[in-house]
């Protein structure tokens, strides 16, 4: 395909792709050269998690245009049910990635239904009120999960929501409520993952540019003038919540999946901010800038190990430089003219190429 | 079943549709918010091919219908019968596909979205293929993307804007926005479309445009069409027939011949378009020795926009504080209407549909917006003419709905001068006299401001404008005065003003 | 204009802290530098463990940093097995233990501490088996950390230990007759405990009149808890929590006139150094721990003075953990020949056939012993508080 007779989109959209890939075939190279460190080698499967998060958050607040603060609380949801199911086929199964898919599957659905069950009454609201709202179904999660016993024996899963009266006949317990799930069998791939954020880009790239995107694009845009041309609001408002929900549940899994053990808490209010952190940081409604955000703000408070006991301030600080830097219209204004100065050179070049191969 | 009307209740149908059912049929349509009726017993029937009007003062509720036949509210009375089917319990959306589609007074188009967007959102309930056949990007997709391209450049070239296709809309000039928005209707394939005046905001050579277009759209969709406006020459210009609107009630209805010779309709809305509404004659204002105002005369006509220009000190914020009845003149004579303003107490003035706005806003600080704009419909006991004067203030000032529970105090400069205007307003005034609205303004505030208040004129508000900054004062005025140390120095065309070499250097900058 | 100002005062406050930062670090080097003067750097085993450096439970990771900073110099000193220190922040998050675990690992890290607390150990210790890494924990506490893996082994009791201990401590010295818990239900560890208590009692007779729960998001309040106890007329009150719930119960009780008897677990241990927290209201509160400051042994003398000396306080059971660790892991060391140019590998297999046979005598017990398990065997303290300090029963 040539890159210049494709629209603006559409190009953009490549460039995403494009930029995925590569990072991806790099990595596999240091993987297989070895030259890689373990602490970025234990970050891969996590980074992988939180690029879906982030671009499936920016689905609800960047595309949609509604503030979500509980998106932690799906990544939950999908977690503890997909890595049940993980658990249970594991024991009849030893092909990993079958698992995994499957479990994703199921965590993704589960997601789902909860983004149905809280979508249908809180996207009445809007604004404000749907963040407050989602806030509190984020903390609902959580504790709902904290209470939640789920034991698997020889008769099936047995599943309550207090301790004593799951009657187990050996056999051993999944979600021990607090505790959270231990004994996690650790299928995660950042392949897998890989995947799964060429998927979520695909899915969000071909919604936007349909119908249904435009739709829901339009009431971000002008709730009555969306009414006004015949646009079911609930609708459209549930589909983009719904699927955004179904990605983080599928990115739970992933996350879990890559850890021994993993406890309702991880996915409290802090970790809903932490995503919207990457979504607002990456830009609203881009998705590129999201997957950059979410890599560079995952990675770099571990780079800043060597920072010790200031690592955490630095941190904050070069969030605050990057909020500032990236906001800043000058060095915008900077940063594209570089860019369409390199794109100019590239399209001279392949123009070239084109009259050369005439 | 279609339904034969018995009588023609505009008062006149059109040769075409006379015989056919009509498309719409509102009968004593009626809504009222909180006990006050906006809108009252109002009955209109639109032929199948028909373009009407809907006009009347401001405040007057006509909005408010196109609210009620869209369903953005449901009526409390009455029956809408569309196509000659009763639209009772559908909502906004059921009406869209029902045939009924519009466009705003204040735009709403998507504004981050395209051209072609914007469009092809209008053609959403005729683009046939789902959610997941457009994300797997089946042949489907391809298809009903191909057929919806084309279809909505061929209506965008109604208005030659074709080429505009991938610009946002949001960046399109005003006119421009106005005219998509017509086209995002047309995409809905209405049976009916309403235009909430779309002509305001846009100069003649755009108007006379705009007229063509709409017979054209007209013509070849075969539509019947409905519009608000208050350019008396578009309307009568293109409408075949006329409904007046005053106090949430129909007045008059016919021709467009029969409503502008209408004595009920002239005396509340169209008025004698060149009486003298304000008089001045040899004004002479003294602050104790100091004689501030020599010998002023001017007039304002109905309709018009004059600007009184000057420097710092030149007698300006004196010259309307005397004509207000907040100074007394040494001599001199004020007339506004019939009635003597000098011997009128400054209150009173109001009540006469005369309203001031003080220079440097003088808004009150501790009270909410709401509570502010309250103030302003003081001396009206007229709860329907309030709510309606209300929705028009926002519909001037959406920012001022933003922040309609925020203390006036807070605000920032350029919202309180909107605040300033809009609680004048609230009096539903004839007249206003504004002073020094752009002062310690932004440049763009200043814009914008002077972009509403062409926009009050152009709702039939006559305006006497008093400004230093001369240049944008006199580009919107009909007719400008120059004052220099008490005196009226120049006096003439706002334009020649303009052009005016002395005007030019020292006002102008050169 | 404005805007460019903002980002330069961002770049210089940035860089500014960069090097402030930077001095940190140095000043550390140089510690570690001082800290292996006495030996060979180069020969020496190094050592990693994670623990919560920030957040609200540090004070247990900096207790164990310095207990086992002492043991570690004082190892150098000796001059037989030498040993390099390295603690990282794992704010008592799994995933965040896992990328200090692989941090340390990038290090070179041969033997490991494994994490301070039970979530992120359970995370890190599945990382240690599957790189066959030995790791000695000193505090995580779960059953869950040493479970299915055979070279993670524990120093603290094991939670289902602390539990039945206490139960029959309790029972044994019949410290109360009617018992009232309370525990946090969305943690690890107290409910843990909180389980195996409960079943010893029933086993043991003991009278459970009050059993009340509370979260991390409602532990400020514990009013409904107290008065639940109070109206069940409960003169024991058990609290398996760690210290800064305990303090806001200690606090809230006295407030409110009740005053039964408190008794807690290792932790308790640390409610003394809380900040702003007055120790007179823990006058009279039990707690079963397996190290005394106030024992009259030398080790222990010695290893109280020198924490003093050098922190100004006196340490907890934390600090003797992580103590006792180091030492462990030398005895251990010296009696396997291993030597700092083994790799992880082959002192994960030296390191698991001495800890299943060795007898190790410490601070916090002696003749401990472990089982297959990596759990660990030693005779617990009833500790109580007194004139601000603790005192042996």
């Amino acid at each position: 395909m040539k890159l210049k007779t494709m629209n603006k989109t559409t190009r953009s959209n490549m460039i995403t792709y494009a930029m995925v890939i590569i990072a991806f075939v790099i990595v596999q190279i240091m993987l297989g050269t070895g030259n890689i460190s373990s602490r970025l080698q234990g970050q891969l499967v996590p980074i992988c998690a939180y690029i879906v998060m982030a671009i499936s958050l920016n689905l609800t607040v960047g595309v949609l245009g509604e503030l979500s603060l509980g998106h932690a609380g799906f990544m939950s949801a999908g977690a503890f049910s997909g890595i049940v199911v993980a658990s249970c086929l594991s024991q009849n199964t030893s092909n990993e990635i079958l698992v995994l898919v499957l479990s994703m599957l199921v965590g993704g659905v589960v997601a789902a239904i909860v983004g149905v069950i809280v979508g249908v009454p809180v996207l009445r609201l809007s604004g404000d009120y749907l963040a407050i709202v989602t806030l509190a179904f984020g903390e609902i999660i959580k504790g709902i999960v904290n209470n939640l016993y789920v034991g698997l024996d020889g008769s099936g899963l047995h599943i309550s929501l207090i301790k004593n009266t799951l009657q187990m006949d050996g056999g051993k317990v999944l979600i021990n409520g607090p505790m959270g799930l231990t004994g996690i069998p650790r299928i995660a791939s950042f392949t897998v993952g890989f995947i799964l954020i060429m998927v979520c880009l695909f899915v969000i790239f071909n919604l936007v540019n349909s119908k249904s995107g435009r739709a829901i694009m339009a009431l971000r845009d002008n709730k009555i003038a969306a009414q006004s041309v015949g646009i079911n609001i609930t609708n459209y408002k549930l589909m983009a919540f719904v699927i955004s929900a179904a990605m983080a549940g599928m990115a739970g899994v992933l996350f879990a999946a890559n850890f021994s053990t993993v406890v309702a808490s991880k996915f409290d209010f802090n970790t809903s901010i932490l995503i919207l952190v990457f979504v607002v940081l990456g830009g609203l409604g881009n998705m590129r800038g999201s997957i950059i955000a979410a890599t560079v703000l995952t990675v770099l408070p571990e780079v800043l190990r060597s920072f010790s006991d200031y690592r955490m301030l630095v941190y904050a600080v070069v969030l605050i430089v990057m909020m500032l830097a990236t906001n800043n219209p000058t060095l915008k204004n900077g940063l594209n003219l570089a860019w369409s100065k390199i794109a100019g050179l590239f399209r001279k070049n392949t123009e070239k190429g084109e009259q050369a191969n005439v | 079943m279609s339904k034969m009307i018995p009588i023609p209740s505009t008062g006149y149908l059109n040769e075409r549709d006379i015989g056919k059912a009509p498309i719409l049929e509102a009968t004593h349509l009626g809504i009222e918010f909180g006990g006050l009726k906006a809108v009252d017993d109002f009955n209109l029937t639109v032929g199948r091919t028909e373009i009407a009007g809907l006009i009347g003062p401001n405040g007057a509720g006509k909005t408010t219908v196109f609210n009620l036949l869209t369903k953005v509210y449901q009526p409390t009375h009455g029956t809408i019968l569309l196509d000659g089917k009763d639209t009772h319990g559908m909502n906004a959306i059921q009406v869209n596909k029902a045939g009924i589609a519009r466009t705003f007074q204040n735009i709403r188009l998507f504004s981050s979205l395209t051209v072609e967007e914007n469009v092809k959102l209008g053609m959403h309930n005729h683009t046939h293929y789902n959610t997941l056949e457009g994300i797997l990007r089946m042949p489907r997709y391809w298809q009903e993307e191909k057929r919806t391209h084309e279809r909505a450049l061929e209506l965008l070239h109604i208005f030659d804007m074709e080429h505009l296709a991938e610009h946002k809309a949001g960046s399109l000039p005003y006119g421009a926005q106005r005219r998509l928005e017509i086209v995002r209707a047309l995409a809905t394939e209405p049976k009916l479309l309403l235009l909430d005046e779309p002509a305001a905001g846009m100069n003649p050579s755009e108007t006379e445009e705009l007229m063509e277009n709409v017979r054209k759209i007209r013509d070849i969709f075969q539509i019947a069409i409905l519009l608000i406006e208050h350019d008396m020459q578009f309307v009568t210009g293109i409408c075949e027939g006329i409904a007046v609107l005053n106090y949430g009630k129909i007045i008059a209805k016919g021709t467009p011949q029969e409503v502008i010779n209408n004595p009920e309709v002239i005396r509340s809305y169209l008025g004698n378009r060149r009486a003298i509404m304000l008089k001045v004659e040899n004004l002479n204002v003294y602050y104790g020795m100091i004689h501030a105002i020599k010998d002023i005369s001017l007039e304002v006509k109905r309709g018009e926009i004059v600007s009184l220009v000057g420097a710092n000190g030149a007698g300006k914020t004196t010259t309307l504080q005397a004509i207000s009845g907040m100074l007394k003149p040494k001599s001199g004579k004020v007339s506004y209407l019939d009635h003597n303003l000098l011997a009128t107490p400054a209150h009173k003035i109001v009540q006469y549909g005369l309203s001031h706005v003080p220079e440097g806003r003088r808004v009150f600080a501790q009270m909410t917006v709401l509570e502010n704009l309250e103030m302003g419909a003081f001396i009206s006991k007229d709860k329907v003419k309030n709510k309606n004067n209300l929705d028009s203030v926002f519909e001037h000032f959406p920012r001022l709905e933003e922040r309609k529970r925020q203390l006036a105090g807070t605000l920032s400069g350029g919202e309180q001068q909107m605040l300033a205007i809009g609680r004048a307003m609230m009096a539903s005034p004839d007249m206003l006299l504004l002073d020094e609205p752009s002062m310690g303004l932004s440049p763009l505030l200043v814009k914008e401001i002077f972009k509403i208040i062409k926009e009050l004129n152009e709702d039939g508000i006559t305006i006497l404008l008093v400004e230093q900054n001369a240049k944008q004062a006199l580009s919107i005025a009909k007719r400008g005065y120059v004052l220099e140390t008490g005196k009226i120095v120049l006096s003439g065309n706002a334009a020649d003003l303009l052009e005016n070499d002395a005007v030019k250097k020292a006002y102008l900058g050169g | 204009m404005k805007m460019k100002k903002k980002i330069a005062l961002g770049l210089v406050l940035a860089m500014g802290l960069t090097m402030f930062a930077g001095c940190g670090g140095n000043s550390g080097d140089k510690n570690a530098a001082a800290d292996n003067a006495g030996g060979d750097t180069a020969a020496a085993i190094k050592v990693g463990g994670t623990g919560p450096l920030t957040g609200g439970d540090s004070i247990y990771d900096l207790a164990e940093h310095h207990g086992a900073e002492i043991a570690e110099e004082e190892i150098n000193a000796m001059g037989g097995v030498q040993f390099e220190l390295k603690m990282e922040d794992d704010a008592h998050d799994a995933e965040k233990a896992v990328n200090a675990y692989n941090t340390l690992k990038d290090w070179g890290m041969q033997l490991s501490l494994g994490s301070v607390t039970s979530t992120p150990g359970t995370a890190t210790s599945d990382e240690n088996y599957r790189d066959s890494i030995f790791a000695l924990t000193p505090s995580a506490s779960a059953t869950t950390v040493t479970e299915g893996k055979d070279n993670v082994f524990q120093m603290c009791f094991a939670d289902p230990n602390q539990g039945s201990a206490s139960a029959q401590y309790i029972s044994d010295q019949q410290l109360g007759s009617k018992i009232a818990v309370i525990y946090k239900n969305d943690d690890v560890y107290s409910s843990g405990i909180y389980e195996t208590f409960m079943s010893k009692a029933g086993e043991l007779g003991l009278d459970v009149v009050s059993t009340t729960t509370f979260t991390t998001d409602s532990q400020n309040d514990f009013s409904v808890q107290l008065n639940d106890a109070k109206n069940a007329g409960a003169d024991l009150l058990f609290l398996p929590m760690y210290y800064d719930a305990a303090s806001l119960i200690l606090n809230q009780a006295d407030a409110m006139g009740y005053a039964p008897k408190f008794f807690g677990v290792d932790g308790m241990d640390g409610i003394l150094t809380l900040e702003g927290f007055d120790t007179s209201l823990a006058e009279g509160v039990m707690l079963l721990t397996p190290f005394s400051a106030d024992a009259d042994d030398e080790r222990t003398q010695s290893f109280v003075a020198k924490y003093q000396e050098r922190y100004g306080e006196v340490p907890n059971q934390f600090a003797a953990d992580a103590y006792d660790c180091i030492y462990a892991l030398y005895q251990a060391c010296t009696n396997a020949n291993a030597t700092a140019d083994m790799t992880a590998e082959e002192l994960n297999e030296l390191m698991k056939e001495q800890f299943t046979t060795m007898t190790f005598d410490g601070l916090t017990g002696t003749g401990a012993t472990w089982n297959e398990n990596g759990q660990i065997t030693k005779e617990p303290k009833g500790m109580v508080i007194q004139n601000g300090v603790y005192v042996g029963m």
